[in-house]
């Protein structure tokens, strides 16, 4: 059997091709790239013969760039996602492309300005982050400030390139050097990618500035022209493709890096450190948390699948508010949901985040928010998205007791909540 | 002719067309329409290009070349029209449906072979005409042919892909383009290389385009169609021309570019290498000169950089193609490697202001001997560098015979170098598209146009006649016609078709377009003598649609015409009797023939 990128020649009733074998998603089809470089598919029934004419051979990496001494040292963590994958032309499969030479090939930029050191931690697409990839990485970005980096990059898919900026910002706070998260929209194996362009920004933020933050770069709009650092634990991925999918969240970037031109940052972005007392406290892996999305016509066995979960973070309405009260023949439900969630927050911690996207939760305004919190809901006051709730919530119960955790849910300890809901851009 | 068949024989001729038509649908990766645009657009989007490392590092050439000229490009679009997709800022939607079931009719009509499953690639072009730095093409049919008066020409590949977008402008290093254009769906047809004369070029071309339009479902006018060709001659090379907009054009291009290769063929026979001297600072030659085009560039601190090019006096002026030197050659990779207006050659110095003074001291400075030639170029530092460099390779190349590369077709039928031949490692699966199991056997096939207009003659209709019914669509319309609204004639009625539009567009500079509507409504009162033929242009100038007007000329009965006339002629109490009956025939004359008025004026005057 022929492999992805072997010489082949295919015979059919009427004819012989020559190509390269390419992978076939239908077991019913083979796919070759002939000579004019498409891959056309061929019903396997109606092929005759396949003969390899050749096997792949791939092509050996050249080192092309020789990096130079006495730049600053970039560490590079490769999460996966966009941004570091391709599609190869041989074998037509997704290839990965993390070592040092590798982005040198395809961004030789960013060799004028930093010595890179890079890892592959995980290879994944960013949905299928789960709590232990986080004490992974970062164990790997102290590991990578221990061994001297003036600047980690992580980088990452973008569908929870968000949660894990949260995760991070509870298990290493106050980073002594800037840790970005970066990742594309588009993939870097076409011409018209964004990843080349966040890559480079992060890049000139970690060499041109001594600000030590953690977060994530991305464009700042549609344009190829700047990009922004957001704030870790206040940006949210609000669109599917767009290249400025990422928002800050009721705030607004730390700082905006003008490819090849100026850094504008806040004034008060933290400095880099020579000294950092981590105080490194991982997620208890086994830590069960969901998340419940408020909608109409709800049923009380919806939030009852959560029974046995640690924790559960209901993305209220509004203020914070679910479906409670009953006051007419409809309703009858909501009494059952009420009753089911008073005895989920007596066996585990239930707090509510909004599923507005933006604005602090105030469960005082209407009668069923006040419900909510004698029926043992927490969460009032704060201003998190709720994918922040949802993170430290699960960091809440990996280390303190019930009751501990409840208290500090609604408690500002690393600046997921602030105290001056202040006028900012709705994105 | 004859002498030229002969001559292109004599040079092993080969040429092979891409023809590129755009369908009238839908784009083909969302669902905006296919609208081309001329107003003011609602936004644009500033974006920058890579080139992207293939495999082992390697980068298509075409590819450098384009990142070289570190360029910015602007994309304009419309709200209405342009989406997300053509920003590059979604992922495409499913390939359009009605344009694959196009695709395949006319595979089937070239008698190709279609792939079992459609696999959507992606053809990297990054000179910015397509947004996200590739094309999306997927090959619809294979081992094709078409059989005419022409001979047999192989079709070996049919492609169905999306159109770039067009460009608008261009300065320094900023390209504008517009996304109106971009994702309309093309079909690309290319023929083997088994043309052998110019002529056979456009007779094939026309074919093609016939097949074509005869799905009833490509666009129509001026760059709807675009016709490529691939010319060489023995020992030359392929060579692509892009952008003949005339099909009436191919056959001088073709002649023109074996011109071009023959010549270039001599040149590499008598100069086996070329000798070329240092690149030279030459501007201190030039710090008063009277060239406007030297003064104003040192000016802006540009400088003349000079090369000496050894034994070739009187052969940068030497004719390639009819007006085109090997110096305007040199001078066209000049302007596209670097973007610098030109270069001034020692075979049309003096000239351009500058002094047969100053081609002597140009001429010492880079120690020409008496045959050896030289070539100046005046502009920014960086681009006069860049210039001379594009200039030297390709003088270098000389030698090497005719250089594979992609020109640009003039409306005069010669051409210019546009840019490097692309390599043919650049297509990538489009991961974003699910390949596509397409289903010929369901796809009917469309009445060929020639068969249509065969019919239409066989009716009755002269060739000419039935030709442009056919080719603007009325045919079946004509047919419809012909059978319901007897006894007007055939001829009458297809002859009306064409040319309403047409009177109305000479005689009252209006442009109009009857539905079949319209025509059902005229034919129909015609055949019942309801109106006259004399009223048919000033009824469609009154106004369409015609169901509205078409009263306001029916045929007067007796004893409305009667009073009519009768009205007539209290109103002109005091018009001399001799002119009276004119006016009243000329303004009854759309709705009763003259004979009737007569006949009733006399009889009202009797009494």
């Amino acid at each position: 059997m022929p492999q992805p990128g072997d010489r082949v020649k295919i015979a059919t009733q009427q004819k012989t091709y020559d190509g390269f074998f390419m992978p076939s998603l239908n077991p019913k089809i083979v796919v070759i790239k002939l000579s004019s470089g498409y891959n056309a598919g061929f019903k396997r029934d109606e092929i005759k013969k396949i003969t390899v004419l050749k096997k792949y051979v791939p092509t050996p990496k050249k080192h092309i760039l020789p990096q130079s001494e006495g730049q600053p040292i970039i560490a590079i963590l490769h999460t996966g996602g966009t941004i570091a994958s391709r599609v190869s032309y041989e074998t037509g499969g997704v290839v990965a492309q993390f070592t040092p030479e590798d982005l040198l090939v395809q961004f030789p930029e960013l060799a004028k300005c930093a010595t890179l050191r890079s890892r592959l931690v995980a290879n994944m697409m960013s949905e299928n982050m789960r709590f232990a990839h986080y004490n992974i990485l970062a164990k790997e970005v102290i590991a990578e400030w221990k061994a001297g980096a003036t600047g980690i990059i992580i980088t990452h898919g973008t569908d929870t390139m968000h949660f894990t900026a949260a995760a991070l910002s509870f298990l290493l706070p106050r980073v002594p050097v800037s840790v970005l998260l970066v990742g594309a929209q588009r993939s870097s194996d076409r011409g018209s990618t964004d990843a080349a362009q966040n890559l480079l920004a992060a890049v000139q933020f970690i060499t041109q500035t001594d600000y030590a933050v953690l977060g994530i770069c991305m464009h700042k709009t549609i344009e190829d022209n700047a990009c922004v650092i957001l704030p870790a634990l206040r940006t949210r991925k609000v669109h599917t493709s767009r290249r400025d999918a990422f928002q800050a969240v009721d705030s607004s970037p730390l700082a905006e890096i003008v490819i090849g031109g100026n850094i504008k940052a806040n004034k008060d972005i933290p400095k880099r450190n020579s000294v950092w007392e981590q105080n490194f406290r991982p997620f208890d892996e086994k830590i069960r948390v969901g998340v419940l999305p408020m909608h109409t016509n709800m049923y009380a066995s919806e939030f009852l699948t959560y029974k046995g979960f640690d924790g559960l973070l209901l993305l209220g309405t509004g203020l914070g508010h679910c479906p409670i009260i009953t006051f007419d023949a409809h309703t009858k439900e909501h009494n059952a949901i009420l009753n089911s969630i008073k005895s989920l927050a007596k066996k585990s911690v239930v707090a509510i985040a909004s599923q507005t996207g933006h604005g602090r939760i105030n469960m005082d305004v209407y009668s069923p928010g006040r419900m909510l919190i004698d029926a043992g809901v927490i969460g009032n006051l704060h201003d998190m998205p709720w994918e922040t709730a949802f993170i430290k919530l699960a960091w809440l119960l990996s280390h303190y007791p019930k009751k501990e955790a409840k208290r500090l849910f609604s408690l500002n300890l690393v600046g997921e909540i602030t105290p001056i809901s202040a006028l900012n851009e709705i994105t | 002719m004859d002498d030229m068949k002969k001559m292109d024989k004599a040079l092993g001729l080969k040429v092979g067309l891409e023809i590129h038509q755009q369908l009238d649908t839908a784009k083909l990766f969302c669902s905006c329409p296919a609208v081309l645009r001329d107003d003011q657009p609602h936004f644009s989007v500033t974006r920058k290009l890579r080139a992207v490392a293939g495999e082992a590092g390697k980068v298509d050439i075409a590819a450098q070349v384009e990142q070289l000229r570190e360029r910015t490009f602007i994309y304009e679009g419309y709200r209405d029209t342009t989406c997300l997709v053509e920003l590059d800022e979604e992922p495409p939607h499913p390939l359009n449906p009605e344009s694959l079931t196009i695709a395949l009719q006319v595979a089937k009509l070239v008698n190709a072979t279609i792939v079992s499953e459609i696999e959507v690639m992606r053809k990297t072009i990054v000179n910015g005409s397509v947004i996200s730095g590739f094309q999306r093409t997927a090959l619809i049919g294979i081992d094709g042919r078409i059989e005419g008066p022409f001979g047999t020409v192989t079709i070996p590949t049919i492609m169905l892909e999306e159109d770039a977008a067009k460009e608008i402008s261009q300065e320094d290093n900023k390209v504008t383009y517009r996304l109106d254009r971009l994702g309309i769906p093309l079909i690309e047809i290319a023929t083997g290389p088994d043309i052998t004369d110019p002529q056979q070029a456009m007779d094939v071309a026309a074919y093609i385009g016939m097949l074509l339009r005869s799905t009833e479902k490509v666009k129509r006018g001026l760059g709807t169609i675009r016709q490529d060709l691939n010319v060489s001659i023995t020992d030359g090379q392929r060579i692509e021309i892009k952008g003949a907009q005339d099909l009436k054009l191919l056959p001088l291009l073709v002649e023109y570019e074996a011109l071009r290769q023959k010549n270039l063929l001599e040149l590499s026979t008598t100069f086996k290498k070329i000798l070329i001297g240092q690149i030279t600072d030459t501007t201190s030659l030039f710090l008063s000169s009277a060239s406007k085009v030297i003064a104003d560039a040192l000016h802006e601190g540009g400088i003349v950089l000079g090369i000496r090019i050894g034994k070739m006096r009187g052969y940068l002026g030497k004719e390639l193609q009819p007006g085109r030197r090997l110096g305007t050659e040199l001078s066209d990779y000049a302007k596209v490697h670097s973007g610098v207006g030109g270069l001034f050659h020692g075979d049309e110095l003096p000239k351009y202001g500058i002094t047969e003074e100053e081609v002597k001291r140009v001429r010492e400075f880079l120690s020409c001997a008496a045959d050896d030639n030289f070539i100046l170029i005046v502009d920014e530092p960086m681009k006069v560098k860049r210039a001379m460099e594009a200039v030297v390779a390709r003088l270098l190349a000389l030698p090497n015979r005719v250089i594979k590369e992609v020109r640009r077709a003039h409306p005069d039928g010669t051409t210019s170098y546009m840019r490097p031949m692309p390599g043919s490692a650049r297509l990538y699966p489009e991961t974003d598209v699910r390949p596509i199991s397409p289903h010929p056997e369901k796809v009917a096939l469309p009445e060929l146009w020639t068969e249509k207009a065969k019919r239409l003659q066989e009716i009755g209709l002269g060739s000419d006649l039935a030709q442009t019914i056919v080719s603007e669509g009325h045919a079946d319309l004509l047919l419809d016609c012909i059978k319901k609204y007897q006894p007007v004639t055939s001829s009458f009625i297809a002859e009306t078709i064409v040319s309403i539009p047409k009177i109305l567009l000479r005689k009252y500079n209006i442009t109009i377009n009857p539905t079949a509507e319209d025509y059902h409504f005229l034919f129909a009162a015609l055949a019942k003598g309801r109106i006259t033929k004399d009223a048919i242009v000033d009824l469609f100038h009154t106004g369409l649609p015609v169901r509205n007007h078409i009263e306001e000329f029916s045929v007067l009965s007796e004893d409305e015409l009667k009073t009519k006339i009768k009205e007539l002629l209290v109103s002109m109490k005091d018009v001399p009797s001799k002119v009276v009956v004119g006016k009243i025939i000329g303004s009854l004359k759309l709705r009763a023939d003259a004979r009737r008025i007569m006949e009733i004026l006399h009889k009202i005057q009797k009494v």
